[in-house]
């Protein structure tokens, strides 16, 4: 089931990469279904503030932020191995390295992952995935979409976000048991939200009180993070090329 | 003969090189970040003094430091050059206090971090160059934070800063362009939904 999922997410994203160009200079210009889109925003909009902030705040709630950080520790290091492999798909053997490393010292001396020790001995975290992997091997990334319930993307990165579901440690490691894979899977997957919304959230209603057409805000903001992951056989000596566009245009100095 | 013209050939292209290095002088570029930075952090958000007298520094700091005519400007797009000078001048003022207002809230969240400076990147644009710093998070991967920074007759200013891929300047130049697009009041009606969170940012001080 997985793997077919896989499969099915790269031939989409695939097939709708092949549409678009990678760089797209006008945000419009890289949301062609734009119509749609602002309105499942404005639904999403309603199940953030009535559904999944509620949730987040009832989190802060119960726990202290020491207790929060060990989750998010907790959460990065599960999901540790799917970076590592990611990095080698990526041929980064350094970052793969240094991901397996962070893995196996966090996950012992770390107390399963919920203290990130690895950091102080100067392995620091860096997340990767399969979005990026793809992006690096020169994938375009296809048109924004806004998808119910989750949020914003492109064809790339939800295809992205299925392959590094499908390789989730947590299914792979309880699946022969079914007396705790079900549980395992699911009581994961609500930690990992609940600690993504949490994280996220602030950060929302921020935008939310400052823009003028959040949509548009975070559309660019989103693009932006897009346009910044590079292609491999791309010139990879201009770093600052995503953004440092002409910025005299049209301008009168 | 032949020798002379091409020392004063030499001589010209030599000034124009020294001419474009003093415009993109890395170094002062970078002490003028670090000394913004250094000034936000110490003297006013860590300083021990009242929440009226933080604004007063911040303001002051913000208004030197940034070139939010500049910025305004930019933001704007195509629609400056349609603008009336009375449009271009309430869009400015307003966007300029605001700015102040939104700035002085991001730098709180700096609060009890520091910026580590990673050198310069060349910028395409004239007289521009990033200043390369990330600020060490409590929790995760550090913040990679890239200041755009302009230089004219010898004065150092920001006109951007990129956290983590994302260009301020552009994220509201997208939002900017997109309101005017959709709204039917235009240019106009953006200068009041401005205004109305400028009063609404001043009051819930």
């Amino acid at each position: 089931m997985h793997s077919n999922v896989t499969i099915a997410a790269l031939s989409l994203s695939l097939m709708l990469g092949a549409c678009a160009s990678n760089i797209h200079r006008n945000d419009a210009d890289a949301d062609p279904y734009e119509n749609m889109n602002r309105k499942i925003f404005a639904f999403n909009d309603k199940v953030y503030e009535n559904i999944y902030f509620p949730i987040a705040r009832g989190y802060r709630k119960i726990t202290s932020q020491d207790v929060r950080n060990r989750v998010s520790n907790f959460v990065d290091n599960i999901e540790e191995p799917i970076t590592a492999a990611n990095y080698v798909l990526q041929l980064k053997p350094k970052e793969a390295g240094i991901s397996v490393a962070r893995f196996a010292v966090n996950s012992t001396l770390g107390l399963a992952g919920t203290f990130d020790v690895a950091t102080g001995w100067g392995l620091g975290l860096e997340r990767t995935n399969a979005n990026t992997t793809m992006a690096s091997w020169c994938m375009a990334d296809g048109p924004y979409v806004v998808v119910p319930f989750v949020g914003p993307g492109t064809a790339r990165s939800f295809a992205g976000m299925v392959v590094d579901s499908a390789a989730d440690p947590v299914y792979w490691t309880t699946y022969k048991d079914a007396n705790i894979h079900d549980k395992a899977t699911y009581g994961f997957a609500a930690v990992k939200y609940t600690d993504k919304i949490n994280s996220l959230m602030d950060l929302y209603t921020g935008f939310k009180e400052d823009s003028v057409d959040l949509y548009a805000t975070l559309r660019s903001a989103y693009l932006q993070n897009q346009r910044k992951l590079k292609c491999r056989f791309a010139d990879e000596s201009d770093e600052t090329s995503h953004f440092d566009f002409d910025f005299d245009e049209d301008m009168e100095d | 003969m032949k020798k002379l013209l091409a020392f004063a050939a030499a001589a010209i292209v030599g000034t124009f090189c020294l001419k474009a290095y003093a415009e993109l002088d890395a170094g002062a570029a970078e002490k003028f970040i670090k000394d913004t930075t250094s000034e936000g952090v110490e003297q006013i958000i860590n300083a021990d003094v009242s929440q009226a007298e933080k604004d007063k520094r911040f303001h002051k700091l913000l208004n030197n430091a940034l070139d939010l005519d500049f910025i305004g400007q930019f933001v704007l797009g195509r629609n400056w050059k349609t603008a009336t000078p009375q449009q271009r001048d309430q869009f400015v003022t307003t966007y300029r206090d605001l700015n102040i207002l939104n700035w002085s809230k991001r730098f709180n969240e700096f609060k009890g971090k520091n910026f580590v400076f990673k050198g310069t990147t060349p910028s395409t644009s004239k007289g521009q160059i990033f200043v390369n710093t990330v600020v060490p998070m409590d929790q995760g991967e550090p913040a990679k934070v890239l200041w755009r920074v302009r230089e004219k007759n010898g004065t150092y200013k920001i006109v951007d800063i990129v956290i983590e891929g994302v260009s301020i300047a552009q994220a509201s130049r997208s939002e900017y362009t997109a309101f005017i697009k959709n709204n039917p009041g235009g240019l106009d009606a953006l200068i009041r939904d401005l205004k109305d969170k400028l009063k609404k940012a001043q009051t819930s001080k």
